[in-house]
């Protein structure tokens, strides 16, 4: 039944933190909503599988992780299906160009700029390097926690955050150097 | 620390102290509208009845048209065999 009461205090309890780390993987608001909203249907739709081996938590978090990666991949899909379409079309089609700077509404006024040039920089690490970052510094996840959501262990979290850093140095000091110079 | 290398880990630290952002108060509402709207999936043992009842179903054709169609047959025999019909086609008129 999809208003039980045990669904609803879950949703209760966790919503606000599917729906944000979503808008932190999507950095767009409707996506964010979009993919929130699928996260809970799989959540409703297996919570009977669920064994209790690991954290309920953590069990959402993969989920969130999960779907969030797929909704970027079928997007990216999509982007690139529209851009061959763009070149091999001799009508001039509607290009769609997203903002490139995501604005978070959580972030201090005085830090929207550079928090919107980090966000882009998020955006171009690797899948992995990007969960365990975002897990890291943004949600304050523990190695520990983050290993168990990814399914890695807690060394390959720590050599993923260290690669993640270096190349979030290499993107931003590059920007710096053709924007801020 | 240069300003290049400054402007990097001041960027780095943007981040610090990020509020969550609130949770549309619809969310719910919506996930619960699209739950109900999803199709029903029918039961499985229910799904592999349907598919025993349509393979017997075709099976049965096959048996009945293969039935009739020799029964068929031997009745054109027993014909043939009434009006001396030759196996060249020919009627033996004697």
């Amino acid at each position: 039944m999809p208003n039980d009461p045990e669904f609803k205090a879950l949703y209760e309890k966790h919503s606000a933190m599917v729906y944000n780390l979503c808008l932190k993987y999507l950095q767009n608001v409707e996506d964010a909503e979009d993919v929130t909203q699928e996260v809970f249907i799989a959540i409703h739709n297996s919570l009977h599988q669920f064994k209790g081996d690991s954290k309920i938590s953590t069990w959402i978090y993969r989920i969130a992780v999960t779907r969030s990666l797929e909704f970027i991949r079928t997007k990216s899909r999509k982007k690139r299906f529209a851009f061959f379409q763009n070149i091999f079309s001799n009508e001039k089609g509607e290009v769609k160009i997203e903002a490139l700077h995501f604005e978070h509404p959580g972030v201090q006024l005085e830090n929207k700029e550079r928090a919107a040039v980090l966000f882009a920089a998020i955006d171009k690490l690797s899948e992995n390097q990007k969960t365990a970052f975002i897990l890291s510094k943004l949600e304050e996840l523990s190695y520990a926690e983050i290993a168990a959501v990814m399914k890695v262990s807690v060394p390959s979290v720590e050599s993923l955050l260290f690669r993640a850093k270096q190349s979030l140095q290499k993107i931003l000091g590059d920007y710096y150097e053709k924007n801020e110079k | 620390m240069n300003a290049k290398e400054k402007w990097i880990q001041d960027t780095e630290n943007s981040l610090n102290g990020l509020k969550p952002a609130e949770v549309n108060p619809y969310l719910y509402s919506k996930i619960l509208n699209r739950l109900s709207a999803k199709v029903e999936v029918a039961p499985s043992k229910l799904v592999w009845a349907a598919a025993a009842s349509f393979l017997a179903l075709i099976l049965l054709n096959v048996f009945v048209f293969r039935t009739s169609a020799s029964k068929n047959n031997s009745e054109l025999q027993i014909l043939a065999q009434h009006y001396h019909l030759l196996n060249d086609n020919t009627i033996n008129y004697n």
